[in-house]
Parts: structure tokens; sequence; C-alpha cells
């Protein structure tokens, strides 16, 4: 009995690779053959590559509003949730959200605010902050980089406030604590670095491509 | 005995259904996956195709000779109208500078030395604006015999034995919308003489988003398809990486050539799909010298990789560094004057060898070169060998 069941295993096994080793013989060279072979990309539209730091809407008061990798429009959300690179927080008129990126920076999005994180990597932090009013808080080492308009802010250390005004086409970047460096490409073509530091307020003016240093 | 034959004969027929089960109703050979007709209808060997493209604005850079490193000779470009129609005027004073090209005679040099070597011609007709296109598409069948009307003398009379066409959309598109594009190209692939061929160009994304361009439809219709897999980073990136990574999708960037490839041959047959690379890069300026620093807003500009190799020549303080995930190179200089750094990603020879390979392990129809004049010494090298010619 039991060399039977061996038997039938054996021929079964036979079969199998025959048809199989056959059709793969038989068949012209392709990339289906090779796809058995080769590891497939790690690509994915819906989650975020895996170097990328993974963060959390933190609290929220208010409308605010959430669009996720895939989704064409942002959605309402009434609960924290985690936030991933190529992700949007958007706060209505009555809305603040606090999001959280653990030894990165905590982030305060005031009313009217949308941020768009562009990119969490560990070496290089950048979001998009498309209108509004948001707090950055740095605690961590990765440098921080925010591009409002035609201006780009790295926050270096401490903790600033980025103004972006799209009717006046205006950005005030205030440094409540430690350092921070803004540049932008002027009219002519040059670039403009400007270093700030505590207690500095940078008036930029996106249509003039102009910028001045005042106190707080 | 006769009992042990029986069971034999029963356990291979098992095994033979079981193996056609796994062969064909199964993922894990792939025969049974969506792309299993690209197998079927490939006896052939690929065909080693190099297409160089020929813009009109680098005539005075490119050399009139390229036979020993590419197949086909496509000159870029002749502009459609939302009609159709060839456009020859961009206003009243003024030619349209692809046409005028084309009429000028300044491309004889070039068209005489492909003949002569047995290449073949291809005649690319161009248009990136969405209006045109979208008026192109409103009426599919009647603006593609417009623009066969306008193509067949030309193509007749400079001996264009392949019709190229990039009609580059990457805004979502309805179905419909998609659907009469298709139309389109099926009409202009139906309205050309028995031995002409049509190459349709596609972008990265259009395999994995609803664009306008339907890569498994065009991919039944064309005679090859070029896959544009560049720009992944480009004068309107927020941060610094490289035109066009090999690797590096799903660890550290979003997405990349060899991941956009295996996303198309799940839509179109390798025999078919033609490998797009870049023979320019891009620099910008940023506050950071790592590779995906922040980029200061207008500062992205093209660097050809003639004028990258002429800046290492030039330049002492200049470091090349290797993106190896990317495989691909880029220049790193600080400005003291105005203390930020400058970031040149390029391609070069070993970018054009790792393409190379790419094409090979996927068994492409070949490359296509964007484009012929930015090429300095060396990158062109790799497709002596590849072509074989």
């Amino acid at each position: 009995m039991f060399k039977n069941i061996l038997l039938l295993i054996i021929s079964v096994t036979a079969g199998t690779l025959l048809i199989i080793l056959g059709f793969l013989w038989v068949s012209p060279r392709s990339t289906q053959v090779l796809k058995i072979i080769l590891p497939q990309s790690l690509f994915s539209l819906e989650k975020a590559p895996a170097d990328s730091l993974i963060g959390e809407i933190a609290s929220i008061s208010g409308k605010v509003a959430w669009q996720s990798r895939i989704a064409p429009v942002s959605i309402l959300i009434n609960a924290p949730l985690k936030l991933q690179q190529g992700e949007e927080v958007d706060t209505y008129s009555d809305g603040n959200a606090t999001i959280n990126f653990p030894k990165i920076a905590t982030m305060s999005a005031s009313f009217n605010t949308q941020l768009s994180f562009i990119q969490t990597l560990p070496e290089n932090f950048v979001v998009w902050q498309k209108q509004g009013l948001a707090d950055y808080n740095k605690n961590g080492e990765v440098q921080i980089s925010v591009v409002a308009l035609d201006l780009l802010i790295n926050l270096d250390l401490g903790q600033c406030s980025i103004l972006v005004d799209k009717d006046t086409a205006k950005v005030t970047v205030s440094v409540k604590t430690g350092l921070a460096t803004v540049a932008f490409n002027d009219s002519d073509n040059n670039t403009n670095v400007v270093s700030l530091k505590t207690g500095d307020q940078y008036v930029f003016d996106d249509n003039t491509k102009t910028g001045v240093v005042r106190s707080l | 005995m006769v009992k042990k034959l029986y069971i034999v004969l029963a356990g291979i027929i098992v095994g033979v259904i079981l193996g056609i089960y796994l062969l064909f109703y199964t993922s894990l050979f792939s025969f049974g996956a969506k792309n299993s007709r690209a197998i079927l209808i490939n006896p052939l060997s690929p065909k080693k195709t190099v297409i160089g493209f020929l813009p009109y604005w680098l005539l005075d850079k490119a050399n009139s000779d390229y036979s020993k490193q590419i197949t086909m000779l496509a000159y870029f470009s002749l502009r459609v109208d939302g009609n159709g129609n060839i456009q020859k005027l961009l206003n009243e004073q003024q030619s349209e500078p692809g046409w005028y090209a084309l009429q000028s005679g300044k491309l004889e040099s070039f068209f005489s030395s492909a003949l002569k070597n047995n290449l073949t011609l291809s005649l690319t007709v161009a248009s990136g604006d969405m209006d045109a296109i979208n008026a192109l598409i409103g009426n599919p069948i009647a603006n593609a015999q417009n623009l066969i009307s306008d193509l067949k003398p030309i193509m007749e009379k400079y001996q264009f034995s392949d019709l190229n066409l990039d009609i580059e959309s990457t805004q979502t598109a309805t179905p419909a919308a998609r659907a009469s594009f298709t139309q389109f190209v099926q009409a202009v692939r139906k309205e050309l003489n028995n031995g002409q061929t049509l190459t349709v160009e596609i972008g990265p994304s259009d395999a994995i988003k609803n664009n306008l361009i339907d890569p498994e439809a065009i991919g039944k219709i064309a005679d090859n398809v070029v896959l544009m897999a560049y720009d992944y980073h480009s004068t309107s990136s927020f941060v610094t990486g490289p035109v066009a990574p090999v690797d590096g999708a799903g660890v550290t960037s979003e997405y990349d050539v060899t991941s956009a490839v295996e996303k198309t041959l799940d839509l179109i047959p390798a025999i078919k799909l033609i490998l797009g690379i870049p023979l320019y890069g891009y620099g910008w300026e940023s506050l950071g010298q790592a590779p995906r620093s922040a980029i200061i807003p207008n500062t992205g500009m093209v660097f050809s990789n003639k004028t990258a190799e002429d800046l290492l020549s030039s330049c002492l303080d200049c470091s090349v560094h290797l993106d190896s995930q990317a495989n691909e190179k880029y220049i790193s200089t600080f400005n003291q004057d105005t203390n930020d750094f400058q970031t040149i990603f390029y391609p070069d020879k070993d970018s054009t060898q790792a393409k190379i390979d790419l094409v090979n392990k996927f068994e492409l129809n070949g490359l296509a070169l964007w484009a012929l004049g930015y090429e300095g010494s060396s990158i062109l090298d790799p497709l002596e060998k590849y072509a074989g010619r």
C-alpha cells in the first residue's frame, strides 16, 4: 500500500515537472519566464517608500480634511490618523490640527491652512505650505525644509511660524527661537540666501521677489 | 504489475493536469497573467531598435552620422493642431520652427547619411497643447484623416517610413477621452501605407494612472511604443534627484524606470516596447548638499550630458558622486558667493549601459535617445556594442 502511494506521488510529480519543463523549453524566451526569477519592484501608489517616515495628525479641532496619496480630493476627518509622504492636511475656517513626526517636528496648522507632505525621508523632510499659518517646532536633527510660494525656508534649529498669504503673495517667517535660513531666486535670476536668528521676522514678496528682515 | 502501471499512468495524467493548472491558472509562472500574450506572439529575438530623436533646435550640435549607435533617425518634430493639420505658421510673420527646419534643407545631410547607412527615417508629429489635443480627440477619425492627408506627401518626399506620434498629456482622462485617443491612433494606423510603421510615445505614469493614453489599447495598434522613462525629477520638482533612476522605488523613491517597465509590460508586449532614455539631466540650487534636498524655487535648469562633461573638465571644486540605487551620477558644488549648493544629476555612459542591461533583462525591443546633440564624448559608446553595427 505504502509503495503504491509513493509510486503515485512520484508519478504525479513527474507528470507536473514534465508539463512545466516542456512548456518552458518550447516557449520563446520572454519576460514572462524572467518574472518568476526576478524580484518585482517595491513600487506602490498607496504606500510611501519604505525609508520615509510616518507621522500622525495627532489632534484636531473644527473642520480638518486629509488627502491620501491616491485620492483626487481631500476628505473631512474627525479623529487622529497616520500621515505619510505624499499626503496633505487642510484646515477649514474653524479648523486646527497638530501634526507630529516623532524626532522630526511638531507642526500646528491654524485655520485655512494647507500643508502638503512632499518628502518625509529622514535625510530631508520637505513640506509645501500652500497657504495659511503653521508653527514648526523642530525636535530632532533632521533638516526641515518648507516651500512657501517661491521661498524656501530651512528650519535649522528651534521654533518658527510661517504665514502664507496667497492674496497678497506674501510669506512671513517668524523665528521664535533658534535659527532658520531662507532662500529665493530674484527677478534678475540671482539666488539670495538670508540667515535668520531668534527674534527675526522675514517678509517675502512673491510678486517682486524681494524680502526684508525685521525684528519680532 | 498492471495495477502499478495504472497507478503510474494515472499519476502522470494527474501531474500533467496539475502542471497545466499551475502554468495557466495561477500567477506562479505568469503564463496565466494578463500579459501572457507577450510570450505567445514573440517568437523572435528582440530587434535591438535604437531610435535617435533629432530635434530641430539641436541641428547645430548633433553629428550628421550616428549609424554606429542608432537604427532609426527620428526627426522632431512637426506640430499637429486641433484639426489634425500640420501647423506651418506660429503667426502671420513666424513659421513653426519644426516645419521651417524641415523645409530649409538643414536636415539634408542628416537624412542622406541615414539613408546611406540603411537607417530607418522616422517623422515625429507632436503636441503638448491640451486645447489642441482635446480638439484632436473631439473628432478622432476625421482629424486622423486630415493628419495623414497632410503627412503623406511629406513622408514620401523625405522617405520617412515610420510615423512617430508624440501626443503628451499626463492629465487624468475620462474613459471616453481615452477611447477617443485610441480611435485617433487606430485611424492614423489604418491610413498609413503598407510598409510604413507607427510608433507612439507613452509616459511612465500612463501604466499606473488613467491618463489620456491607454497603453494596453495603444500597444495593440502601434508597431512600437516608446516609454519615455525620464523626468522623474525635473525643473518643477521640489527636491533634487535623478532624472531616470534605475531602481529605488518603494525604498527611497516614489517611482523608477524598472517599475515603469514592469508596469508597462503588464499591458504591452516586450517585443513592441522601446525604453526611452535621457542624454540630459537637471541642475538645481539648494541649501543642502545631499540628494533629495529641497530646491530653491525657480533655479532648475537642463544640463546636457555634454554640458556636464564640460563642467567637470573645467571645474576644480566639483565633486562627482554616484546615486547607487538610481545608477546615476551627480555633481555637487558649493557657491561661496551665494552660500548655497548646486547639484546636477546627469546620465553618462554607465547610465546608458545600465539601461541597456535593463532592456536586455526584460527583452525589450530597444532604446530611444532623447536627444541627439545632447551627448558628450562617451555616453553613446555602449550602444555601438548593443546595436552591433
